[in-house]
């Protein structure tokens, strides 16, 4: 029997898990251009090539070891002097002496693979055109409803822009004359008559006066947040300036200096500069605000820079691009986790007892969304907060 | 939301632990590989198995070329399962391909990992200036050759994916028998989503624990490849197996339980 096996019209190969070549036949021999017993204790990948050697180990090794058998599967094998020969083969497996072994044969495909070719060539052709032609037809129907979608969206933009504008003007100019006037004349209520004043006027007075000042100040950060937009042109900006420059008016505004403000080289990004760097002025006035009197305030910025999906309102479209993650950590007094999304609301505030307006934390969100980004926060009560921010390297590709 | 996920998936959950042990399989086949491993872990951890979109039994209408196309794509299906499980301190086991996807969803997302086991892994198949990753772009053309020629057995492969030969079905469940992947266009996109990715500049990113189990004559994964991640991953255990070969979990499942379960009585090293 082994006469035949010999000159079988096929080659035949024994080989174990480990890849090493147990027996070959003759004819495999001959194929591939080796003497009577140079192939047994070579390894098989001698004889594979370098893409098929992939294919074994991640889907034909797998096969056989999952199902015991592999039929009709594609292989290109090498000869001795490194030339290709196209084989088919059938694989199967079988436990001896309590060793497996898998037993292959190849079969030759010089005619068969033109053959085969040539039907790929003419099946990838027509699918070529098929796909083409399906993927515009689809292409043509997303960018209709798209379209359409995009109209309506602006139509709602224009509204609301007029909106703003007629707010901002609101704010900037009819709301800030009657503060002035109130302003103007509890000044002259408390300049003329102090010494006649009754107790309890003089104390209405003082409240009046704290009322305005905060009206005052609320209106001015709802003007600033307002004209938060980004219209403007972007510019490649350095992330380092944007935190030095907020870091030192910060510093000036609050005449706060006690702290330490730790970063490594933050990259630069596509943005807007003037808002970046008031994206850093609330991150840091934030953490100086909400620190603890206990001990000495730490602020940890670190980054990543990693690709994340810049489709974030489009269902189904994936274009990973690279970004930079930017986490703000501090060791301030932190609050409840529950409040991670209410923070990030205009004028609401956990702490009531601080001195701010409660606009911070929402020109951040603003800011972070003008830049196609996004931000979240986690904190703990005594232990501190860490904002984690999101942004697009590149605006322009997006 | 989260039956979606789950069926999508095809996510299976078994196991008397409490925590998580996430299993990825590799280019190429399916939560089926790690069945030789499993018996050993089921006692002590909770064992999480799952299909990447276009493999094994996950659902494949929820496919998308462009997602896949792209490696954060997997590593986003890896995320989702943990989300959608609220799942926290896994270990996360990745095969081959699957290594550097759990890399990339370990920088996304620290607060899930615990520890990553690295079977078999490269963050870069292709030779580049001063890297050998093993292979040329054209060999990485051959193979997808060789792979497109083994799904021609499939009746719908020869004809235009429109002329679907539903009347015998038999075919497409064959297949799915013998290759883990039911669709020949996404083993194609799998297969270049991962050769053809460079991942290297994210490896210094990971601040997990990792243990590199390097196989001692791997074709995909050589071992200069091995060393290269050892070297650029922080915190790195690298353990060489008596094994041959890239599959060292279903050619040596006991030597690969060995060197797991000894890495994992290992203390989890405090990482700054």
């Amino acid at each position: 029997m082994d006469d035949l096996l010999n000159i079988a019209p096929c080659g035949i190969l024994l080989f174990d898990d480990g890849g090493n070549v147990l027996r070959a036949n003759k004819t495999l021999k001959d194929l591939l251009g080796y003497n009577d017993q140079e192939l047994e204790g070579k390894t098989v990948d001698n004889i594979f090539s370098v893409a098929t050697r992939i294919f074994y180990n991640t889907h034909l090794f797998p096969v056989i070891k999952l199902h015991s058998r592999a039929d009709e599967i594609f292989l290109t094998l090498v000869t001795k002097d490194k030339k290709d020969i196209p084989v088919l083969s059938n694989t199967v497996r079988r436990q001896n002496d309590g060793k497996f072994e898998n037993l292959s044969v190849f079969v030759p495909l010089f005619e068969r693979k033109k053959f085969e070719e040539e039907i790929l060539q003419a099946r990838r052709t027509a699918e070529n055109a098929l796909k083409e032609n399906k993927q515009l037809q689809a292409l043509t129907e997303t960018l209709e409803s798209r379209t359409r979608e995009l109209e309506k969206k602006n139509q709602k933009i224009v509204a609301v822009n007029d909106d703003l504008t007629q707010f901002n003007k609101i704010i900037s100019h009819d709301l800030q004359e009657p503060i002035r006037k109130i302003r103007l004349f509890t000044s002259m209520l408390t300049a003329s008559g102090s010494d006649q004043m009754a107790e309890r006027s003089r104390m209405a007075l003082t409240k009046i006066e704290s009322a305005t000042e905060r009206l005052s100040k609320l209106t001015l950060s709802l003007q600033q947040y307002v004209n938060v937009d980004a219209d403007v042109k972007y510019t490649l900006v350095d992330l380092n300036d944007s935190l030095s420059a907020a870091a030192s008016r910060v510093r000036a505004s609050r005449k706060f200096d006690d702290f330490e403000l730790v970063s490594g080289h933050l990259p630069s990004i596509e943005g807007f500069p003037a808002q970046l760097e008031l994206l850093f002025y609330h991150l840091v006035d934030n953490a100086i605000q909400y620190r603890n009197p206990d001990r000495k305030l730490k602020i940890m910025i670190d980054h990543t820079v990693l690709e994340e999906n810049v489709y974030r309102s489009i269902p189904d479209k994936y274009n990973f691009m690279e970004h930079v993650r930017i986490i703000c950590s501090d060791n301030g007094v932190g609050f409840d986790n529950q409040f991670k999304e209410y923070v990030f609301d205009m004028i609401k505030k956990i702490n009531i007892g601080t001195e701010g307006i409660g606009m911070g934390l929402a020109l951040i969100k603003k800011i972070v969304s003008n830049h196609g980004g996004t931000v979240t926060v986690e904190s703990r009560h005594g232990e501190g907060t860490q904002f984690t921010m999101v942004l697009p390297l590149r605006m322009g590709q997006s | 939301m989260h039956k979606d996920i789950l069926r999508r998936n095809n996510v299976k959950i078994i196991g008397n632990g409490s925590q998580p042990m996430l299993f990825a399989h590799g280019f190429g086949c399916d939560q089926n590989m790690w069945r030789f491993l499993i018996p050993a872990f089921e006692q002590e951890y909770k064992i999480i198995l799952f299909d990447y979109v276009g493999s094994g039994k996950s659902d494949l209408g929820a496919y998308n070329v462009e997602r896949y196309s792209n490696l954060n794509g997997y590593a986003q299906d890896v995320l989702e399962v943990c989300d959608t499980l609220e799942l926290r301190e896994v270990i996360f086991v990745g095969h081959s391909v699957s290594s550097m996807v759990g890399v990339l969803a370990a920088i996304k997302r620290p607060d899930i990992f615990s520890r990553l086991i690295l079977v078999g892994p490269s963050p870069c198949y292709i030779n580049q200036p001063g890297y050998k990753g093993g292979f040329e772009r054209k060999d990485i053309e051959e193979l997808l050759d060789t792979m497109e020629r083994n799904y021609i057995g499939w009746a719908n492969f020869l004809a235009p994916a429109i002329m679907k030969n539903d009347d015998r079905p038999e075919l497409a469940a064959e297949l799915k028998e013998s290759f883990c992947s039911t669709d020949p266009k996404i083993a194609g996109q799998f297969a270049r989503a991962t050769f053809f990715s460079d991942n290297r500049g994210d490896l210094e990113k990971l601040k997990k624990p990792a243990l590199i189990m390097q196989c001692s004559d791997d074709l995909i994964a050589p071992y200069e490849v091995g060393e290269y991640l050892h070297h650029h991953l922080k915190d790195s255990t690298l353990r060489i197996l008596k094994a041959t070969g890239h599959c060292p979990h279903m050619s040596h499942p006991e030597e690969s339980i060995d060197v797991m379960k000894e890495y994992l009585r290992s203390k989890v090293p405090a990482y700054g």
